[in-house]
């Protein structure tokens, strides 16, 4: 069993060297510099994924259904046609 | 050591007693796994926008109706810029185009006659992409944006609407670099005045002004002059951004360690419980182990052996998995808890991990199940072995 036992301690290690090895390895350098590019351009220095706190926000309702072929054609119901008579 | 009897009887009942102890690691590396990919996620944001508060301006100044930002004069700024204390003042035109009810994007217009602007934009594109940008009716967008456009079948260009009900169609000239997805995922960079236009600003009109203050004990000096500039002023300041951020960042990791907290008392619990109940494998094991003539030192040190294994052994699998998690995987489901769901597509977190945080976690995991096992062991140990079997 201190095989086994030698077995489970080395992956741990393994598990642990690998995570720093990936940390230093990591081009943290060219991502900072790709950030620094737009915030200098922007000066705006917030994740850009959602709207912020203070922006008005249209929430969310019903997902809208749109059209799998194009999807920013209207959709054309049979109210149209009436109307169009 | 690895030939001390002790040592192979530590190892024969770890690995004999395998399936006993299952349970209690999956249950302690899940809640790992949970807590440490959500330190890992919001360390790396808040260490990502640290980096670069430096570039944020020092004063912003907006006007504010009712609470809403409503769109400033411009002929203000040269007001500002005559402010003795002042630097780098830049006009900002900036919103947000909603493509449908879901889905958004922040428009920034640059100012070419700006030098900062030009400068800036000068790094990101080349002498030829610069030309062409200058020239034609082009923008440069996010990843979220560009995948967005793609799948809604505008490859090259797509048609804006205006707030008056005009088209514009402008050509995509590039996309941004996929690695500063963090800030650039759904932004759409365009010429000041096309921004305007699709924003439905006048031509006299900016969304709001940023400037420095390059003496920090003229800002406060500063940010009153600016507030007495015109009525519905607000001046918002670099420090008060960085605490709003914290405080978000901290508030929803918070929530995950109180949870976590609570988790780890009811799983400790679970394990005092089940060493301290009559008749208990656990209760028998030690009673048999006395009699067999080990002291209660051997006993309390061959358990605290096999626990300190368990603990280390979970410890460190749920802190792969969640740094996998977080930075291989890039926290899928997580990430949207964190930055919202909006244009998304995946982004690269920095792997930055804060040391002291983790260790709090250890200490508190640790401890509380190390005491979980030991003291009901310790109890048991120090009874007649006879008392203890019956």
């Amino acid at each position: 069993m201190v095989k086994e036992f030698i077995v489970l301690a080395s992956i741990l290690i393994l598990f642990i060297l690998s995570m720093l090895l990936h940390s230093l390895l990591f081009d943290t350098k060219g991502s900072k510099s790709a950030y620094r590019s737009i915030v200098a351009l922007t000066h705006i220095v917030e994740p850009s994924f959602a709207p912020s706190s203070f922006e008005p926000i249209i929430r969310k309702g019903k997902k809208s259904r749109t059209n799998s072929i194009y999807p920013e054609l209207p959709q054309i119901n049979y109210l149209d046609f009436a109307y169009a008579q | 050591m690895l030939n001390n009897s002790f040592f192979y009887f530590f190892t024969l009942s770890l690995f004999k007693n395998r399936k006993r102890y299952f349970a209690i690691v999956t249950i302690s590396t899940l809640v790992i796994f949970l807590l440490s990919s959500v330190l890992f996620l919001s360390d790396s944001i808040k260490y990502s926008i640290n980096s670069q508060l430096e570039l944020e301006p020092d004063l912003i100044v907006q006007k504010r109706l009712g609470g809403r930002v409503v769109p400033l004069d411009e002929s203000i700024v040269d007001t500002i810029a005559e402010i003795y204390g002042v630097s780098q003042v830049t006009k900002r035109v900036y919103g947000r185009y909603y493509f449908d009810k879901e889905y958004s994007a922040l428009i920034f217009g640059v100012d070419f006659l700006d030098e900062q602007s030009s400068k800036a934009l000068a790094k990101l594109l080349n002498r030829e992409d610069l030309k062409r940008f200058l020239s034609s009716e082009s923008m440069l967008v996010g990843e979220g944006v560009f995948n967005y456009f793609k799948s809604h079948f505008y490859p090259k260009a797509y048609n804006f609407l205006t707030p008056s009900g005009k088209i514009k169609s402008v050509k995509i000239l590039k996309v941004l670099d996929r690695r500063s997805n963090l800030f650039s995922n759904n932004l759409i960079i365009l010429p000041q005045e096309l921004a305007k236009e699709i924003l439905g600003l006048k031509s006299n009109e900016i969304s709001d002004i940023a400037l420095n203050v390059p003496n920090p004990d003229e800002a406060a000096n500063i940010q009153r002059k600016l507030e007495g500039l015109f009525l519905n002023a607000f001046i918002s300041g670099k420090r008060e951004m960085q605490k709003e951020y914290e405080n978000l960042f901290n508030y929803k990791g918070g929530l995950f360690l109180a949870l976590y907290l609570i988790v780890v008392m009811t799983l400790s619990l679970i394990l005092y419980q089940r060493y301290s109940l009559a008749n208990s494998l656990e209760k028998r094991e030690v009673a048999i182990l006395r009699s067999l003539g080990w002291s209660i030192k051997d006993l309390l040190g061959l358990k605290a052996l096999e626990n300190i294994m368990l603990v280390l052994f979970s410890f460190t699998l749920g802190l792969f998995l969640g740094y996998l998690y977080v930075f291989i995987l890039k926290a899928p489901l997580l990430s949207e808890l964190f930055l919202g769901k909006n244009l998304q597509t995946q982004i690269e977190f920095l792997p930055h991990i804060d040391y002291l945080s983790l260790a709090t976690i250890f200490i508190l995991y640790a401890t509380t199940f190390l005491s979980a096992v030991l003291i009901p062991v310790w109890r048991v140990a120090t009874t007649e072995p006879k008392e203890a079997l019956s």
